[in-house]
């Protein structure tokens, strides 16, 4: 590294930049509503299932709906990168639903070696999504899509339609997906080491940075030596091994491999992505929004429950947020 | 004008851009039927002026006003309903859709229940297209059409909408000789039948062929409105430039070192046979008119576009670039001539300083922010930097500053030679004057500096020695010393037109 041999004084021109920052010492109310209106709407849901039911608040009820939370949760990470990245991965769904079914066909080999399988498939296959992408050049909605479609339909040839039950499952076998450390469901434990990680080496790792310039700008990074090729074939890699841990999961917990294993999981993960705060137009967004994305909508669902409304009801106001989740994330961008 | 209101007549236009009065109190007429010629350099305000007049900036002060009734444009649909179009340089077409659609885009005839009446719409496209001299059918998609045949169809589209004045942009760029004689003879046709024209160009013999007056425009200000017939090219040039050049640039008694980077024979897209050595200490200017082949050229050394052909010598060994990262890694750096192709909008300042340099701020790929933010803050400090702080968003600082980012970037790499490709397009004079500054400090280090300019002061005041692009090829080199605008722009303009065979 060399540096200039005098420090480079130069006169005082030009207007001073423009504070981003709310500015005066006035509180702008409405900028931290906007800024945490993820953090309020989960608080307020809380506040109001406390009111409704005092069931809510035993950590049974709780560690239920987390447990409920945690395959999509960690589809949801996958996704967080993919779409920091200006990406899109619509064949999380299937490929949770591919590693459940292998994952389960292989339960007598052992959990480790069924669990290998099923990561492989995603592995492998999240490798595809990247090579169609950086190679083919094909758009990410295109490519994906196709592996959506391609991956569901290796899961029914595989399982022949039918479900994949594991005989005797050992204890080893259901651990990961219904064992216990103290009161804490392992699902949940196993969730937030991923959610920790992840997070970590977004912030503090030269790739993790460099998924957020490639999102930002993708000339600018490749202007700038990095290789945006091999950061968006990673990203797909860890999108689909995420995807395929999820289907694993899965597998231990409900001890089948369901041919539509994972159906939807792509929507909801997306959902999650964008209530939490990242947005589509890349280089924008955390894991911890879409953590409280996933949280909002597990609680929310089981809200609704204890309300007694109807999953298809529920539906119509689950459209609503995330649509209104963007709006303000779009507001949140302009402050 | 006499007696009547003259067509178009601008009082008083101003405009500031945060930093920056792009335009001081302009005046602008056109009669009807008239041509008017609008000239000066790059970043005089002409582009400015006629976004104004195409209702895509709104003036701070002053008065439009057509016919002498005043009028606004708050946005293009409303200068297009008062007739005021502009044919850009780079036609804006539907290259997908037909002939017809583009040239009556907006107002397609209706015949029964709303539906589109192709038959008539095809008629009255195919007599548009008979005025604008253009002989192809209506229903020909649009990218079928040469660049020559674009702008005409732009024109027979300002024609559809009844446009009173048309505002031509460069629109002889990329034409041929025969194609820039068809051009005329349908504005002189057009002329007469009473349209009005601003023509923009940089080439002057087009103008005195033309254009009945010249308007020229320097720093934001109008500083001359003559007739052409009594104006010569020489003083149109002398009223253009006329600037002094002394206290903006820093002197040049830069001493040049060892040849740091060598080109030969190299060919690509939009350049061919490319040779010329930049020497350590050394500021080489490259200027041309836009579309000379001069970014394309930084762009394949850097390895962004691919070499078709020739060698790159680095410190004189042959050197194999790929790719950005290879050019890197060879101590070559290129800053983009769109600013945008060089930031990362949503992210903090210290990452846009430091993203080049991973070695200085991580260990095993894991980041030290507190060298990141270490780093940064000497460098904001360093190249007077404006912004509340490290983290901050770098969207939020003004052009200058962000160039600087750019610039501190690869100093902090250390790079041997930096390719600066219009360095200073859109800021401000006083960060443009730091901007200087910076590239001398850094020849003076004993780096290799190529500048890309089409501000002509600019590589005047810059450059140990020039190489002047014309169409892709080297055309001349001029010491540093000797070059002055005229005989840079003899370099730079198509010496003798008939020579140039015609596009195929």
């Amino acid at each position: 590294m060399t540096e200039p041999s005098q420090p480079m004084a130069a006169p005082a021109t030009g207007p001073a930049a423009p504070q981003s920052a709310p500015a005066g010492r006035s509180v702008n109310w409405t900028g931290y509503l906007v800024q945490y209106s993820n953090v309020l709407a989960l608080i307020v849901i809380l506040l109001v299932a406390s009111a409704l039911s005092p069931y809510f608040f035993s950590s049974r009820n709780i560690f239920n709906v987390l447990r409920g939370a945690t395959m999509v949760g960690i589809v949801a990470v996958g996704m967080t990168y993919v779409i920091l990245n200006r990406g899109i991965d619509l064949s999380v769904g299937s490929l949770v639903g591919l590693s459940a079914a292998l994952t389960a066909s292989f339960a007598d080999q052992g959990i480790l070696v069924a669990a290998a399988i099923g990561l492989a498939s995603g592995l492998f296959l999240g490798l595809v999504n990247g090579l169609m992408i950086t190679v083919l050049r094909l758009q990410p909605f295109i490519a994906t899509l196709g592996m959506m479609i391609f991956a569901r339909g290796l899961v029914f040839v595989y399982t022949g339609g039918s479900n994949i039950a594991v005989e005797q499952p050992s204890d080893a076998f259901t651990l990961l997906g219904s064992g216990y450390v103290g009161p804490v469901p392992v699902p949940v434990v196993v969730f937030i080491a991923i959610w920790a990680l992840a997070a970590w080496v977004l912030r503090y790792t030269v790739f993790g940075r460099s998924i957020y310039a490639v999102g930002a700008n993708e000339e600018a990074a490749r202007l700038s030596g990095i290789d945006a090729d091999r950061n968006k074939v990673l990203v797909y890699c860890i999108s689909g091994v995420l995807a395929a841990f999820a289907g694993v999961v899965m597998a231990s917990r409900l001890t089948v491999g369901e041919p539509n294993g994972g159906t939807l999981f792509e929507l909801d993960a997306i959902a999650a992505v964008l209530i939490g705060g990242t947005t589509f137009d890349g280089g924008v967004g955390s894991v911890h929004g879409t953590v409280l994305g996933i949280l909002i909508l597990a609680f929310l669902s089981n809200v609704l429950n204890l309300l007694n409304i109807s999953p298809y009801s529920q539906m119509l106001l689950k459209g609503v947020i995330i649509v209104l989740a963007v709006v303000v994330s779009e507001w949140r961008k302009r402050k | 004008m006499r007696d009547s209101a003259p067509l178009l007549r601008l009082t008083g236009i101003s405009k500031s851009f945060p930093g920056v009065r792009a335009l001081d109190g302009v005046d602008l007429t056109v009669g009807k039927g008239e041509v008017v010629a609008l000239i000066g350099e790059n970043g005089a305000g002409k582009s400015t002026l006629m976004k104004i007049l195409n209702g895509i900036y709104q003036p701070d002060a002053g008065e439009i006003a057509l016919n002498g009734a005043p009028v606004s444009f708050p946005d293009p649909h409303a200068a297009l309903a008062h007739g005021v179009s502009m044919v850009h340089q780079e036609p804006k077409l539907c290259l997908a859709l037909s002939v017809t659609e583009n040239v009556l885009i907006g107002h397609l005839p209706r015949g029964r229940f709303g539906a589109i009446d192709w038959k008539r719409a095809h008629e009255r496209t195919r007599t548009l297209l008979r005025r604008v001299g253009l002989a192809m059918e209506p229903t020909t998609p649009a990218e079928r059409l040469s660049i020559a045949e674009r702008q005409l169809l732009q024109i027979a589209k300002a024609l559809a909408s009844e446009s009173a004045l048309i505002v031509l942009d460069e629109p002889t760029a990329s034409l041929t000789p025969v194609e820039v004689d068809l051009l005329f003879g349908i504005v002189r046709d057009l002329q007469a039948a009473g349209v009005s024209f601003i023509y923009i160009s940089h080439h002057l013999e087009e103008i005195l062929r033309i254009a009945q007056r010249v308007s020229v425009l320097k720093d934001g200000r109008k500083v001359a409105d003559r007739l052409v017939s009594e104006t010569g090219k020489e003083e149109m040039l002398s009223l253009m430039v006329g600037r002094s050049l002394g206290d903006r640039f820093p002197a040049k008694d830069r001493r040049a070192g060892a040849v740091a980077l060598e080109v030969q024979g190299l060919s690509g897209r939009g350049f061919a046979d490319i040779s010329f050595r930049v020497h350590r200490g050394e500021v080489v200017g490259i200027a041309g008119l836009v579309g000379a082949g001069r970014t394309e050229l930084a762009r394949a050394i850097f390895g962004a576009d691919p070499l078709e052909g020739g060698s790159i010598l680095v410190n004189g060994q042959p050197a194999r670039i790929r790719n950005p990262a290879d050019a890197i890694a060879l101590g070559i750096a290129y800053i983009a001539e769109d600013r945008r192709d060089g930031l990362f909008m949503p992210l903090p300042v210290k990452e846009n300083i430091t993203c080049v340099t991973p070695e200085a701020v991580a260990s095993a790929g894991v980041i030290r922010e507190s060298s990141q933010r270490r780093i940064a803050l000497d460098y904001i400090k360093r190249l007077n930097i404006r912004t509340p702080s490290p983290e901050q968003q770098i969207r939020f600082l003004s052009g200058g500053n962000q160039q600087k980012c750019i610039l501190a970037r690869w100093i902090i790499k250390g790079v041997q030679t930096i390719i600066f490709d219009e360095p200073t397009r859109g800021i401000d004079v006083g960060a443009k004057t730091e901007i200087y500054r910076l590239i001398d400090q850094l020849a003076r280090e004993g780096k290799s500096v190529i500048l890309i300019s089409s501000e002509l002061p600019e590589i005047l005041g810059m450059s140990d020695r020039v190489l002047v692009m014309e169409r892709g090829r080297l055309s001349g080199e001029v010491d540093g010393h000797d070059a002055t605008e005229e005989n840079l722009l003899a370099l730079a303009l198509p010496a003798n037109p008939s020579s140039h065979e015609l596009q195929p």
